[in-house]
């Protein structure tokens, strides 16, 4: 298994958290809420978020149509759209069909208690109106989050 | 029949960030969409059916984003497009000079021989204006690409260049066709099975 | 696996072909399935963008990447095709019967939500083929007989859309015998 990266979005189409690992080899490798990766996490949203709206109108309405996957040649996208509205996204090689269980933990065991539990951290990440619209830039900054994280994935960044 | 169209031309619309280009073509369009794509992907289309000679025909009008983030991507959308449209501002002077390096790019990325205009987007706002029409007219001339100057309040104009432009790519491919024929013509393909060198020399 | 939709895309992202195969459901506009392939086609540009920095570091320095493997796609069966039956200008029972090479290395091949798949097959002169199939299986059958499928698609645009001289180059492909050929063979599978 090889990780590449971990994003997440929240509601208001930014991205409030990125982590990247640039080595293969190395688990300490790359950067952490990186101000370089911005045009990357906006076109990473783009392609899902119109993925979304196309398999939207080809599924049945009723029924929720979320994407799962998307394989590309070289690497596969995995999705977790939880009901308010956050994204989980991991970037893996294309051998892992499938790692909703790592996303899952992701939120449920990682994200819920030190994040969305946390009195200390803020509801939204949008303080103001502007920044509703892609237009944010504030990230999870929480150490027990982003140390829950890094214990959690770097094993698995290279196999 | 499978396909409701018989023709489908594809347009582009190029321009800096803050033009209005998406503003021209509001009611142009077949119905309204009301995705934002245009940020997330770098284009949003519209679509109008219209019809030329008796076939249907689609305009889809790609509609980019000038955005720097999306400028590897945007090249990308000029592939086998049949018309480019340019649009400026005719209150920003950097719009206007920009014109020369969105023509340097569809040099590079589309087409060559596609169909180009240039359009003046914003012109009911006179007393704002820094782009003469005279100037941008003559710029125009000089590299022989149609021009106008339009607003949100009356688009009809553009509209009507639109379909223009449609006609125009509906004959330059039927002519494309008799070329081709033509050049079958004079092609060496010999059914009789006399050498080349004696046919010709028997024209002359 | 049963199909929902084949469409071609031409280089260009514009949709020169459709074709529906189940009844009932819900049904895309033309002019919305316009729109689904320019979105494709911008899809799959940022998709070949977003490549994973660890990758391009790997390829750079010349470490063969496992990815490689996974360019060969294995031969799927006749998928519909009858042994009795001669496929277009061929004499032979199906178009092929080896294993494949994936030409699409870089960019979009397949998409799986809660209810369907989507499965991008790409030529080498940038022609599109998708099949969209309501099961959203990822398992590495379904998606080989997809690519096998979409293939075979290729095969048959091939002999009966560009060798069509009335067929205009990128315009929609208003072919009778494509349009038979491709419905007997999903309807066989």
């Amino acid at each position: 298994m090889a990780i590449y990266s971990f994003w997440i979005f929240d509601r208001h189409c930014n991205c409030i958290f990125d982590r990247e690992w640039t080595l293969k080899a190395k688990q300490s490798s790359g950067v952490v809420n990186s101000k370089q990766n911005e045009d990357t996490a906006k076109l990473l949203f783009g392609m899902i978020f119109s993925l979304k709206s196309i398999c939207r109108k080809l599924g049945n309405e009723d029924v929720s149509n979320e994407i799962r996957t998307i394989a590309t040649g070289k690497y596969r996208v995995h999705v977790l759209t939880t009901a308010s509205g956050l994204w989980l996204v991991l970037l893996t090689d294309v051998q892992q069909k499938n790692v909703s269980e790592v996303l899952h933990h992701l939120y449920g065991e990682i994200y819920v208690p030190s994040v969305a539990e946390n009195w200390l951290s803020p509801i939204d990440f949008a303080e103001k109106e502007e920044e509703k619209m892609g237009q944010g830039f504030r990230k999870i900054q929480n150490r027990y989050f982003l140390r829950a994280v890094e214990q959690y994935l770097s094993p698995m960044v290279s196999r | 029949m499978n396909s409701e169209y018989d023709y489908l031309f594809k347009l582009l619309l190029i321009g800096d960030s803050g033009v209005g280009k998406s503003c021209l073509l509001l009611r142009f369009s077949d119905d309204t969409y009301t995705n934002d794509y245009i940020s997330t992907i770098g284009v949003d289309f519209k679509i109008k059916t219209v019809e030329l000679d008796g076939k249907t025909v689609k305009l889809q009008i790609w509609d980019t984003a000038g955005q720097e983030r999306f400028r590897t991507i945007t090249s990308s959308y000029y592939r086998g497009a049949h018309g480019i449209i340019i649009v400026y501002d005719v209150t920003d002077q950097d719009s206007f000079n920009n014109v020369k390096m969105w023509l340097q790019e569809i040099d590079r990325y589309a087409t060559a021989g596609v169909l180009k205009l240039l359009v003046g987007n914003k012109s009911d706002l006179q007393d704002k204006r820094v782009v003469e029409f005279d100037v941008a007219k003559e710029f125009a001339d000089s590299l022989q690409i149609p021009f106008l100057e339009t607003s949100a309040l009356d688009s009809s104009n553009v509209e009507q260049a639109f379909l223009t432009m449609a006609k125009q790519i509906k004959e330059s491919m039927a002519q494309q066709h008799r070329d081709t024929g033509k050049k079958d013509d004079k092609s060496n393909v010999n059914l009789k099975g006399q050498s080349l060198s004696n046919a010709s020399s028997g024209c002359c | 696996m049963a199909i929902q939709t084949i469409l071609v895309i031409n280089k260009s992202g514009g949709l020169v072909y459709k074709k529906e195969f189940l009844n009932g459901g819900h049904r895309l506009t033309s002019n919305e399935y316009l729109v689904l392939a320019g979105t494709l086609q911008g899809v799959i540009a940022i998709a070949g963008q977003l490549t994973p920095k660890a990758l391009q570091i790997t390829k750079n320095s010349g470490i063969k990447d496992v990815t490689d493997q996974e360019t060969l796609v294995a031969y799927a069966g006749p998928l519909g095709i009858l042994e009795s039956q001669d496929m277009g200008s061929f004499m032979l029972p199906d178009y092929f019967t080896e294993s494949f090479k994936s030409w699409n290395t870089s960019g979009l091949k397949h998409i799986t939500t809660d209810q369907l798949s989507l499965f991008v097959f790409q030529s080498l002169t940038g022609v599109k083929l998708v099949a969209i199939s309501t099961q959203n299986s990822i398992s590495n059958v379904a998606v080989s007989i997809a690519e096998n499928l979409l293939r075979k698609v290729y095969c048959l645009y091939a002999d009966y859309v560009m060798k069509n001289p009335f067929h205009e180059a990128e315009m929609p492909i208003k072919c009778t015998l494509f349009d038979k050929k491709v419905a007997e063979m999903v309807s066989r599978l």
